[in-house]
């Protein structure tokens, strides 16, 4: 198992790819749903600190995957699995990453 | 491959991902983002009408970040029903009118008459109104209203509008201390850029033309106002 985490990482970049818009649609629902379960006090931070949290791991996933493809994968297993499943993660990282730098009002 | 070049490699993986996804924002990084002289003098108050929970959440995350850092003092308010909030709406305008020399007012709301809440303070206190700034769709014609209430420039939409797309260049540069025309005329160039590439996204299904025909954000009153004065 331990050889082959350089391949558990891309599929872990996809499929952690599902727990932002889910994160968003909580955190929305949770702050302006019906039972207004957010203090208004925290709801903002707790909104970026989330947005925060899926970029870092988005990105994280993306980059140590394709890292440790290139470094332990032949280079027809590693392409299509970097083009498949890293750079897209990457990708929503760096999304979440300059939206969370737009709500901060740093660019 | 060696360790180096796998971290270059991956190093530009990420400058590419970031820049297409700088791409898809469609807007410039602004390196200069310090506020304008005189905050302390400036207030802003804005409000959300009732839209879905997600709608609601992602203007309060855009919008209260801007005006807390390049307002004095600012104030959110998100509508849960029709007419909600209206008195704690105009509480606290007329405390920052009597607080602060310079308000900005954001409606971020469907076709609206917040025009009247407003209409009830007292008039000397309105002179104290600066921009207006109304997402609401055939809004535009409560310009000269909104001046005849004390408001030195209004800024609306004419039609069916998707002002949301305006809001989030227009913020950004209004508050970053760009001269109200400048932020209008930019912000309208970016909305028209991002209908043009939904049109060819869409495949023609989206018609750029009739989108910011109806968007195209107008303004009455001082055109040359900036939120540093």
């Amino acid at each position: 198992m331990k050889g082959k985490v350089h391949l558990l990482l891309p599929a872990a970049a996809v499929l952690f790819q599902a727990v932002p818009p889910l994160f968003l649609r909580y955190m929305s629902a949770i702050t302006y749903g019906p039972s207004h379960a957010a203090h208004a006090a925290w709801e903002r931070p707790l909104s970026l600190l989330g947005m925060a949290g899926c970029a870092a791991l988005s990105l994280f996933l993306g980059a140590a995957g394709a890292y440790f493809l290139l470094t332990r994968s032949r280079r027809f297993v590693a392409a299509p699995l970097i083009l498949c499943c890293c750079f897209p993660a990457l990708l929503a990282g760096a999304g979440y990453l300059h939206a969370l730098l737009v709500f901060l009002t740093l660019l | 491959m060696n360790k180096r070049r796998a971290a270059v490699i991956t190093a530009t993986l990420f400058i590419l991902a970031y820049a297409i996804a700088l791409s898809l924002a469609t807007d410039r990084i602004f390196l200069h983002t310090a506020a304008a002289p005189g905050r302390e003098q400036r207030a802003a108050l804005a409000i959300r009408d009732n839209v879905t929970p997600f709608q609601k959440w992602g203007t309060d995350l855009f919008t209260r970040g801007y005006l807390k850092r390049y307002y004095g003092a600012s104030w959110y308010f998100t509508q849960s029903k029709r007419g909600d909030q209206e008195e704690e709406f105009v509480a606290c305008l007329n405390k920052a009118l009597e607080q602060y020399p310079a308000v900005d007012l954001y409606f971020l709301a469907h076709t609206n008459q917040y025009i009247r809440w407003v209409a009830r303070l007292p008039e000397e206190r309105r002179q104290r109104l600066r921009l207006v700034y109304n997402t609401g769709c055939y809004n535009l014609p409560q310009g000269p209203d909104w001046l005849k209430l004390g408001a030195k420039t209004y800024v609306g939409h004419p039609g069916q509008s998707s002002s949301e797309v305006f809001y989030y260049f227009f913020l950004r540069r209004w508050t970053r201390g760009y001269p109200l025309q400048r932020a209008l005329h930019e912000s309208n160039e970016h909305m028209e850029a991002v209908f043009r590439r939904l049109q060819t996204i869409t495949r023609g299904r989206v018609n750029a033309d009739w989108l910011f025909k109806e968007s195209k954000a107008v303004c009455y009153g001082d055109a040359h106002v900036r939120i540093g004065e």
